[in-house]
C-alpha cells in the first residue's frame, strides 16, 4: 500500500500541528487517559486537544454518545481506541494524526472476495472544492485492500471483487462510496465537505478553540500557492481577502506605508493600525522608513510572506478584548509553519516576473501646438484684462515652442520602466514524535517602475518544539529578516518623482545638447529636472528585524497547563540619502542624511490553562501576566560638503550641519484572563477580561480594564434541527478595547526639554505642557452574526454587524496660542461605527470543471459623535471634522459653474480679477466674497462599500483563479490634477481641458478659461477636483498546472506546479487618474487625497513550485 | 525535577510582575519643578532660540510679502500673494501668530525664574533681556494685527484682545525697562542697553513720539562704536559696525531661519528653491550709482534675486534686527524736513547717492520713506511703513481693510473672547 502524508489537503492537518506545538502539548506517541462515564465523543476530544489527534468519521460510524470507562496509562493509540471503540463494527486507519474511523466489512465480505472474478484495476482522481484531495484514503468496499490518492489526488487500485464499491474518505470531508459498474475509468471523484468531522482549531489570543466554539467575529486567511499575489507585508494580502478589512497604500511604490483599518477608522489620533501578533509576539507599529521622502515605508514588508501558515484576523471587540490596550483597531494574528511528525518535507519555490506602470493612457496630457495655443491664448486674455498693449510696459509677449519641431518628450516614459522580479525561497519541514522543525529561507529581488527603484529582502526562520519529557515541552521560533529598499520620491515631496516628470511642459526635455542637465525652476525648465533627481540621488532604507519566542510548556496535574514564554521584537533601520553636488538639494556641496534606529521591545509573559469537562459541560479557562518594555533609540546625522559624488559616508564630509539623538521607553504590564463554558457544543459562553497598566500614563490612571462576553448557540445541535444538509449558528458579543497609540511615551509630564541651543550655548526651554488628565481611548463593541451553511457546505454564509462606539477618542485639542502651545492631546470626543460584513462560499460544478467562489462585502458608516462643540473644525487644507459628519469628510468650496459675462461676477472677485470664462463657485454666506468661509462639508474618502470576489476553477491538474476586489462610493480629492488644469501656467495641461476650454459666452460651464497670471481663482481647493473613486479592478489572475504524478515520480520530486500570473490587469472605474486606490495620507483625518503617486504596478509572473 | 521546573517557572511568572517598572521618565527633558535658578544660563538660550524660531523664517520678511516688494516665482503681481496670505485660514499668518505666542511663553516663563534671582548684574540682564522680547514679540504682533491679548504673565485663560494703545505703551514701558536693565553688549548677537535703545527709538517713532525718538536714535548716531557701514560688510557674515542686534540663526544650533533658500534658484551658484523673486517695482528702483544695489538684488539669466542673504540652500544667515541706519533714518524721519534732511543726507551720501532737498513735510516723508525702501528692503519693514503712513492703500493698491492681517480662523475657533478683524 503506498503511503503518502496528505500535503495538498494539508491545511488542516497543518493547524493541527501547529496547534500541538504552539499553544497545545506536543503529541505524545504514549498516551494517558482516565476518565470514568464519559462519551466516546469526549475521549475523542480529549485525545484532540491534548494529544492533537484529529478524527474523520461519517456521522453514524459509532455511537459518540456511548458511555465508557477509561483507565490507560502510556499506551498507543491504537490501544486507547480499541478500549472506546471496542464492540463497534469499525476499523480504523492511523495516518500520523489522523484517525479515519470507517465501518468494517463483514466477514460474509470476505468470503465473496475470494470468490471474486479476476482482478482488475480501478483508477481515479479525488478532488474536492479546492482541487485534488492528496492523501484521500481510498478502499475498496467491503475488503481491507485500498491506497492513498498522490498529491494529484491520483489513485489506481487493483481489485478481483465483482462490482466493486469505493470508500472514499478523508478527514474534513464526508466519505463518498463510489460505485465502479461500468463506468469509464479514470473516475473522476468529488468529495464534499463534511460538517460531522470535529472541526479545525482557529488561533485565538493565548490559545487556540475549536471552530465551534468559536463566539466572535474571527476571520481566518491562509496564504497559499492558489492565492498567492506580490506582496510585501501580510496587510498587503489581504487586500479584498476578508471582510470588514481595507488595505490602503500610499502608492505603488515597493514597500510603501499602508493603512489597515478593520471596520472603519475608530480614532482620531493617526494610528488606526491593528495590533499585529506574529506568533504570540506582538509587534511594534513603527515606521519603516526615517526620513520622510515623501511617503514613509512600511516596517512589516520585512516579514516572509511564506513562512506564514495562517492569519487570524480579530474583528470584534470579544475576540480583540483580550489584547486590551492595543484592540480598538483590531488584531492580526500571524502563525507560521511548525514542523510536523512524519515524512520530512522540502519544498522549492521560484518566480520571476515583470512590473509594469499600468494604465498609462488613463491620463492624456496635452501636446506642444496645443500647450502652446492655449498659454498664448491666457496671455492674450491677460494683456487684454490689464489693458495692455504692445508698447506697455509688463506687457506680456507670446511664447514658441523653443525646441522648434523636434518632437515632444515621454516625460513619463524617461523615469519609468518594466521592472524585473525574482523570488525564490526554500523549506523544510520535518519531525519525529519528540522533536519538530521548520526551517526556512527566502530571497526576493524586485525593482519597481520607477528607475533606481528596488528591493532585495532576505528572510531566514527556524522553528523548533522539543518534548523533554512527557510533561515538559521547550520550543522556539525565530526568524531573522533584512529589507534594503532604494527608493525614489514619493508625491509629498518637492522632488516628486512623478509630478516632477508629467507636470513638464511637453516641449521640454532633460538635458541640453551639451549633455548637462536642464535645471528646474528656471525658464528653460519649469519643474524639477527628475532624470537629475533620479541619477544624482542615493536613497536606502534598511531594515533589520529579529523576532524571537523561547517557550516552555508543562503539564502539572491533570488539565493544569503553564506556559512561559519570552520573546523579543527587536528592529535596526538605517535610513541613507544622499544628495551628491550635482543635485537640487545638494545644499553645502553635496548632503548626507542617515538616520539610525535600535528598538528592542522584550516581552515575558507567563500563563496557566485549566480545562475540565463534567457530563455535557466543559470548561475551559486561562489566566496569565505578562510585561512588556520598549527602547527606541535614534540619531542622526545631517553632512555636508563632500569633494566628489563618489565620497559617499558621513565621515568625508567637511561641514556636520546637524546632529540629533533620543532615547524613548515605554513599558505595558497585564493581567488576563478567559473563562469558556459550552454544554453539549449547543451552548458556549465565552468570556475574556485583561487590565493594562501602561507607562503613558500618570499613576492615578494608569490601569485601564478591558472585559468581553460573548454567546453563541449552535442551532443545528439542537435535537429540533432536522435540515441534514444544513448548519447554523448564531453569535452575540460585546467587549471594551483600549487604544493608547496615539501618545507620545512622556505625553502625560511637562517637561523643560534641552536642544534650545543658541551661540553653540546649550539652551532649555518649556517643551511641553504635558496632559495629567490623559486618559486610554475607549471603544465599547457590540457584534451580532451567524454562519449558516448549505447543501452539506456547498453553500457557505457568514454574517456580522456591529455597532462599536469609541469615546475618550485620543485628539489633539487645538489650543488658543496664549496659552503657548497650539495643541494639547487629550480625551475629547466619541464617534460611532456600524457596519455590516457578508462572505460567501460556494462550490458548484460546471461539467467537468469545479468552481469555487469567495466573495465578501462590507459596509461601514463612520459618525463623529461629539467633539468640542458643533462647530466645523477645518483639518488640513480639503477636510474638516464636525459633529454627525464622517470623519474625513471633504470640506471644499463648491463648483458652480462658470461665468459666462463679466457682469455676473461679483464685484469684490472682479476687483481680484476674476472675469467671465472663470469659475463659479457657491458663495455660502452670501457676502459677495469667495472665500474659505463659503467651503462646505462634501463627501467621504471611505467606501459604502467595498470588498473582493476569488474565483478558483480547476480541472484535472489545471487551475484558474481570477480575484477582483472593488469599492464604491468612495470620493477622492483629486490634487494631482490641480496642476494640469491651470491653463495660463507654466505646466503640463490635460488635453481634456485644452480641448473643452471657455472661449466665449455659452462655450462651457465646466471648463474654465486660459489666463496668465490670474489663475489663482481657477485652482482653489473645490469640488470640480473631488471625484468618484469607485472601482472594480481584476487583481489577480493565475493560471497553474500540477504536473501529472507519473512525470514528478520519473525525477524524483513529489509534486511540480507551474504557474502564470497576472496583477493589476484591468481597471474599470470613472475615476480620472491612473490607480483610485492612492491616498497620499493615510491619517483618516485626512485620508482620500490623491497626489501624483506611483499606481499599484502591473505584474505579469511565472513560476514554479516544487515539493521533494 | 518536574517539581523544580514548575517550581522554576512559578518564580519566573511571579518574576514577571513588575510595577514599579512602569514609571519611566524622559531622556531629553526634566521636570518644570526641577528646573530654578541654578538653571538661568540655560534658560536664557533657550529664550533666545524660542523667541529666534517660533515665528518661523517667513516672519522676518512678512512685511516685505506683505508690501509688495516680492512677488511669487512665475508670477508677476506681488497682489496674488498679499491675497494669499489675507486669509484667516492662511498656514502662514496662523503659524507667526502661534509663534509669537510661543515665544511670549517661553519669555514669561523665564522671567517668572529670573525675579527669584539674587540681586545683581545676572539678574538685571536677565530681566532686562525678558523685557526688551516681550516688547519685540507684542510689537510683532501689535503691527500685524492691532489689538492683540496682552501677556503679562502666563496664563491659562481664554485672554481677550487688549486695545492696541494699550499694548503699545506697554512696549514703550518694557523698552524702558529694558533700557535701564540691560549692559554693553556682549555681541551683536546678545541683547545690550543699545540694541533697546534702537528699538525703543523705532518704536518712540511708531507711537508718534517723534522728540524721544529722535533723541534715542542720535544718541546712538553719536556712539562711536557705531558707524555707517559698507552692505558687503553688513550682509555678507561679517555683520560690521552698522549692526546693533541680530539673531544669529546659525546653522549649528540648529536653526530652521532659512531666508536665504527662497530668494535663489538651482541655476545660481547659491542655489536654492526660489520661491519668491523681487517685484518689478523693487527690480528698477536701484539708480546704479546706488553701492546698496549689488548687494540688495541681482540678476541671472533673466531671472532676478533678492540679494541680502547669501547662504542659499546650505543654511541660514543672521537676521539683523537694528542697525545703525535705521537710526538715521528714524532720526531724519522724527526730526522731520526742517532738522531731519541732513541725517537723511547723510545716510544717502554713505550710499553713493546725491543729496535730495524735499521742499515740504510731505515730500520728505515720502523721501524717508523711499529711503527706508531702498535700505531696509527684506529686513521686514515695508508693509508697516506704508500702514503706519497711511500710504498702504493707495501705493499698494490694497483693501482698507487689508491693512490689518487677519487673526487666524484656528484661533478664534480655540478662544471664545477673540474677535476677527474687519472685513475678514
Amino acid at each position: 500500500m503506498r503511503y503518502k502524508i496528505p500535503l495538498k489537503r494539508a491545511g488542516a492537518a497543518l493547524v493541527w500541528f501547529l496547534i500541538s506545538c504552539v499553544t497545545l502539548p506536543l503529541a505524545a506517541q504514549n498516551i494517558s487517559l482516565r476518565a470514568r462515564d464519559i462519551t466516546v465523543l469526549e475521549v475523542m476530544e480529549r485525545l484532540q486537544k491534548d494529544y492533537g489527534y484529529s478524527f474523520s468519521m461519517e456521522a453514524g460510524t459509532v455511537d459518540v454518545n456511548r458511555k465508557v470507562s477509561i483507565s490507560e496509562r502510556n499506551v498507543d493509540i491504537r490501544t486507547v481506541l480499541d478500549r472506546i471503540f471496542g464492540g463497534e463494527d469499525v476499523v480504523y486507519t492511523i495516518d500520523g494524526k489522523i484517525v479515519s474511523v470507517t465501518v468494517a466489512q463483514k466477514p460474509q465480505a470476505r468470503e465473496e472476495q475470494r470468490q471474486g472474478p479476476a482482478e482488475r484495476v480501478i483508477t481515479g482522481t479525488v478532488s474536492d472544492a479546492s482541487g485534488p484531495v492528496a492523501g484521500a484514503s481510498v478502499v475498496i468496499k467491503g475488503t481491507s485492500t485500498g491506497t492513498y490518492a498522490d498529491l494529484g489526488g491520483r489513485f489506481s487500485v487493483k481489485t478481483s471483487k465483482a462490482n466493486p464499491v469505493l470508500v472514499v474518505s478523508f478527514m474534513g470531508l464526508k466519505t463518498t462510496e463510489v460505485e465502479v459498474g461500468n463506468r469509464t475509468l479514470p473516475l473522476d471523484i468529488i468529495m464534499e465537505n463534511d460538517e460531522n468531522v470535529l472541526d479545525e482549531l482557529v488561533i485565538v489570543g493565548y490559545g487556540a478553540q475549536r471552530k465551534g466554539l468559536i463566539t466572535n467575529a474571527i476571520s481566518q486567511f491562509k496564504p497559499g500557492e492558489d492565492n498567492a499575489r506580490t506582496a510585501l507585508s501580510p496587510s498587503e494580502l489581504l487586500q479584498g481577502r476578508v471582510a470588514g478589512v481595507n488595505v490602503s497604500t500610499t502608492s505603488g511604490n515597493l514597500g510603501t506605508a499602508e493603512k489597515m483599518s478593520i471596520r472603519g477608522s475608530s480614532s482620531l489620533s493617526a494610528s488606526n493600525e491593528p495590533l499585529y501578533v506574529v506568533d504570540g509576539i506582538p509587534l511594534n507599529n513603527v515606521t519603516g522608513s526615517l526620513y520622510s521622502l515623501g511617503e514613509d515605508l512600511s516596517s512589516l514588508s520585512v516579514l516572509n510572506l511564506t513562512d506564514i501558515e495562517s492569519i487570524e484576523v480579530l474583528k470584534d471587540a470579544a475576540s480583540a478584548a483580550i489584547y486590551g490596550s492595543r484592540a480598538t483597531n483590531g488584531v492580526v494574528l500571524i502563525t507560521t509553519k511548525q514542523g510536523r511528525e512524519g515524512r520530512s518535507e522540502v519544498k522549492v519555490n521560484y518566480s520571476m516576473g515583470v512590473n509594469q506602470f499600468p494604465n498609462r493612457n488613463r491620463i492624456r496630457y496635452a501636446d506642444s501646438a496645443s500647450w502652446i495655443e492655449v498659454y498664448n491664448e491666457g496671455i492674450d486674455n491677460y494683456n487684454r484684462q490689464m489693458g495692455y498693449t504692445r508698447e506697455s510696459q509688463g506687457y506680456i509677449q507670446h511664447i514658441r515652442n523653443p525646441f522648434g519641431n523636434l518632437p515632444d518628450t515621454d516625460w513619463l516614459g524617461v523615469i519609468t520602466r518594466l521592472g524585473q522580479a525574482h523570488n525564490a525561497d526554500v523549506s523544510f519541514t520535518g519531525g519525529t514524535s519528540k522533536t519538530k522543525v521548520y526551517l526556512g529561507a527566502n530571497f526576493a529581488y524586485q525593482e519597481g517602475v520607477i528607475k533606481t527603484n528596488d528591493i532585495q529582502k532576505i528572510n531566514l526562520r527556524a522553528n523548533l518544539s522539543h518534548k523533554v519529557t512527557k510533561w515538559l515541552e521547550v520550543g522556539g521560533n525565530m526568524s531573522g529578516n533584512y529589507l534594503k529598499n532604494n527608493r525614489v520620491p514619493g508625491a509629498s515631496i518637492g522632488s516628486t518623482i512623478i509630478g516632477r516628470a508629467v507636470e513638464q511642459r511637453p516641449f521640454d526635455r532633460p538635458f541640453k545638447p551639451s549633455g548637462a542637465y536642464f535645471l528646474g525652476g528656471t525658464d528653460e525648465l519649469s519643474r524639477h529636472n527628475p532624470v537629475q533627481i533620479l541619477t544624482e540621488e542615493t536613497s536606502t532604507v534598511t531594515n533589520y528585524r529579529f523576532l524571537a519566542a523561547l517557550w516552555a510548556q508543562a503539564s502539572i496535574v491533570d488539565g493544569l497547563k503553564m506556559r512561559v514564554s519570552f520573546s523579543t521584537d527587536d528592529a535596526y533601520t538605517f535610513d541613507y540619502l544622499y544628495y551628491n553636488e550635482n543635485h537640487p538639494y545638494k545644499e553645502d556641496n553635496g548632503r548626507i542624511i542617515e538616520k539610525n534606529r535600535f528598538f528592542m521591545s522584550n516581552l515575558v509573559e507567563a500563563f496557566l490553562t485549566y480545562d475540565k469537562t463534567w457530563g455535557d459541560l466543559s470548561l475551559g479557562t486561562m489566566a496569565g501576566h505578562s510585561f512588556q518594555k520598549t527602547s527606541t533609540r535614534n540619531n542622526s546625522i545631517d553632512a555636508q560638503n563632500f569633494p566628489s559624488p563618489s565620497f559617499d559616508t558621513v565621515g568625508v564630509a567637511a561641514n556636520i550641519a546637524g546632529v540629533s539623538g533620543g532615547l524613548s521607553e515605554y513599558a505595558l504590564e497585564s493581567f488576563f484572563g478567559r473563562v469558556n463554558l459550552s454544554w453539549k457544543d449547543r451552548y458556549i459562553l465565552n468570556t475574556t477580561i485583561r487590565a493594562d497598566g501602561s507607562s503613558r500614563f500618570p499613576k492615578g490612571g494608569r490601569w485601564g480594564f478591558f472585559p468581553s462576553v460573548s454567546l453563541g448557540w449552535n442551532v443545528a445541535k439542537e435535537p429540533f434541527w432536522h435540515f441534514k444538509a444544513a448548519d447554523l449558528k448564531l453569535r452575540l458579543s460585546y467587549g471594551k478595547t483600549g487604544n493608547q497609540d496615539g501618545i507620545s511615551n512622556y505625553g502625560y509630564k511637562p517637561l523643560i526639554g534641552g536642544g534650545f541651543n543658541y551661540l553653540g550655548e546649550s539652551g532649555i526651554a518649556v517643551s511641553s505642557k504635558g496632559n495629567p488628565d490623559l486618559s486610554w481611548e475607549m471603544a465599547d463593541q457590540y457584534d451580532f452574526g451567524f454562519d449558516f451553511t448549505l447543501f452539506k457546505g456547498k453553500i457557505e454564509m457568514i454574517f456580522d454587524t456591529y455597532l462599536k462606539n469609541t469615546r475618550n477618542l485620543l485628539y489633539d485639542m487645538p489650543m488658543h496660542s496664549t496659552t503657548g502651545q497650539t495643541q494639547k492631546l487629550a480625551n475629547i470626543g466619541s464617534m460611532r461605527n456600524y457596519g455590516v460584513e457578508f462572505t460567501l462560499n460556494t462550490h458548484a460544478d460546471l461539467g467537468p470543471v469545479h468552481w469555487a467562489s469567495s466573495f465578501n462585502i462590507t459596509h461601514n458608516r463612520n459618525t463623529l459623535t461629539s467633539l468640542l462643540g458643533n462647530d466645523i473644525v477645518s483639518i488640513g487644507s480639503n477636510h474638516a471634522l464636525q459633529v454627525g459628519k464622517e470623519v474625513g469628510s471633504f470640506y471644499l468650496l463648491r463648483f458652480d459653474g462658470i461665468y459666462q459675462y463679466d457682469g455676473e461676477v461679483p464685484d469684490a472677485e472682479y476687483d481680484m480679477g476674476v472675469r467671465a470664462g472663470d469659475i463659479k463657485y457657491y458663495d455660502l454666506n452670501g457676502d459677495g466674497l469667495i472665500n474659505d468661509d463659503d467651503r462646505i462639508i462634501t463627501g467621504s474618502p471611505n467606501p459604502v462599500i467595498s470588498g473582493g470576489w476569488s474565483n478558483t476553477f480547476s480541472w484535472k491538474g489545471l487551475n484558474l483563479n481570477v480575484f477582483f476586489t472593488y469599492s464604491q462610493g468612495a470620493e477622492i480629492y483629486a490634487t494631482w490634477l490641480m496642476g494640469p488644469t491651470r491653463m495660463g501656467n507654466y505646466q503640463a495641461l490635460l488635453q481634456e481641458w485644452c480641448d473643452n476650454r471657455w472661449t466665449g459666452p455659452g462655450s462651457t460651464d465646466k471648463y474654465p478659461r486660459s489666463i496668465y497670471s490670474f489663475h489663482g481663482n481657477n485652482n482653489r481647493s473645490s469640488t470640480k477636483y473631488l471625484v468618484d473613486g469607485s472601482f472594480i479592478k481584476v487583481k489577480s489572475v493565475t493560471l497553474s498546472y500540477t504536473l501529472p504524478s507519473k512525470w514528478t515520480d520519473a525525477v524524483r520530486m513529489r509534486s511540480v506546479r507551474v504557474y502564470v500570473q497576472g496583477e493589476n490587469l484591468a481597471l474599470i472605474s470613472r475615476y480620472p487618474g491612473w490607480d483610485p486606490e492612492m491616498s497620499t495620507s493615510l491619517d483618516p483625518q485626512l485620508f482620500g487625497v490623491a497626489n501624483y503617486g506611483v499606481p499599484s504596478p502591473r505584474v505579469y509572473k511565472a513560476g514554479v513550485n516544487i515539493t521533494f | 525535577m518536574k517539581r523544580i521546573v514548575i517550581t522554576i517557572l512559578s518564580a519566573l511568572m511571579a518574576a514577571t510582575s513588575c510595577m514599579s517598572l512602569l514609571e519611566l521618565d524622559p531622556h531629553n527633558g526634566v521636570s518644570p519643578s526641577s528646573v530654578g535658578t541654578g538653571d538661568i544660563e540655560a534658560l536664557r538660550n533657550g529664550m533666545y532660540k524660542c523667541v529666534q524660531e517660533n515665528p518661523g523664517t517667513r516672519s522676518y520678511i512678512m512685511f516685505d510679502l506683505w508690501g509688495g516688494c516680492l512677488t511669487a516665482k512665475q508670477s508677476t503681481n506681488y497682489m496674488d500673494l498679499i491675497n494669499s496670505y489675507a486669509s484667516s485660514l492662511n498656514s502662514e499668518i496662523e503659524s507667526q501668530w502661534q509663534g509669537y505666542y510661543k515665544a511670549l511663553m517661553q519669555v514669561n516663563n523665564v522671567f517668572s525664574i529670573a525675579k527669584g534671582l539674587p540681586e545683581g548684574d545676572l539678574r538685571n540682564k536677565v530681566l532686562g533681556e525678558c523685557h526688551y522680547f516681550r516688547a519685540w514679540l507684542h510689537l510683532c504682533l501689535v503691527t500685524r494685527w492691532g489689538d492683540v491679548p496682552l501677556m503679562r504673565e502666563n496664563t491659562d485663560e481664554k485672554v481677550p484682545r487688549t486695545p492696541a494703545g494699550e499694548v503699545w505703551s506697554f512696549i514703550y514701558e518694557e523698552l524702558g525697562l529694558a533700557v535701564d536693565l540691560l549692559g554693553t553688549p556682549e555681541s551683536v548677537y546678545y541683547l545690550s542697553r543699545d540694541a533697546a535703545v534702537a528699538l525703543k527709538a523705532r518704536v518712540a517713532l511708531y507711537m508718534g513720539l517723534k522728540d524721544e525718538a529722535a533723541t534715542l536714535a542720535e544718541s546712538l548716531i553719536s556712539d562711536a562704536r557705531y558707524g555707517l557701514d559698507k552692505f558687503e560688510n553688513t550682509f555678507r557674515g561679517a555683520l560690521g559696525k552698522e549692526v546693533i542686534f541680530a539673531f544669529a540663526c546659525r546653522t549649528a544650533d540648529n536653526s530652521k531661519i532659512a531666508i536665504s533658500t527662497l530668494f535663489y534658484s538651482y541655476n545660481h551658484p547659491n542655489s536654492g528653491s526660489y520661491v519668491y523673486a523681487p517685484s518689478a517695482e523693487v527690480m528698477g528702483m536701484y539708480s546704479d550709482d546706488d553701492l546698496r544695489k549689488e548687494i540688495s538684488v541681482t540678476t541671472l539669466d533673466n531671472l532676478n534675486f533678492i540679494n541680502k542673504y547669501p547662504s542659499g540652500q546650505t543654511g541660514t544667515d543672521p537676521v539683523v534686527i537694528s542697525r545703525l541706519a535705521e537710526m538715521y533714518l528714524v532720526s531724519a524721519e522724527a526730526q522731520g524736513v526742517e532738522k531731519g534732511g541732513a541725517r537723511l543726507n547723510d545716510l544717502r551720501k554713505a550710499r553713493g547717492l546725491r543729496p535730495v532737498y524735499p521742499s515740504t513735510e510731505a515730500a520728505f516723508i515720502d523721501a524717508v520713506l523711499q529711503e527706508r525702501h531702498l535700505e531696509l528692503l527684506c529686513e521686514g519693514h515695508r508693509w508697516y511703513d506704508l500702514v503706519r503712513l497711511g500710504k498702504a492703500e493707495s501705493l499698494l493698491g490694497i483693501q482698507p481693510h487689508m491693512t490689518l492681517m487677519p487673526i487666524p480662523a484656528s484661533e478664534i475657533q480655540a478662544n471664545g473672547n477673540i474677535k476677527q478683524n474687519k472685513d475678514y
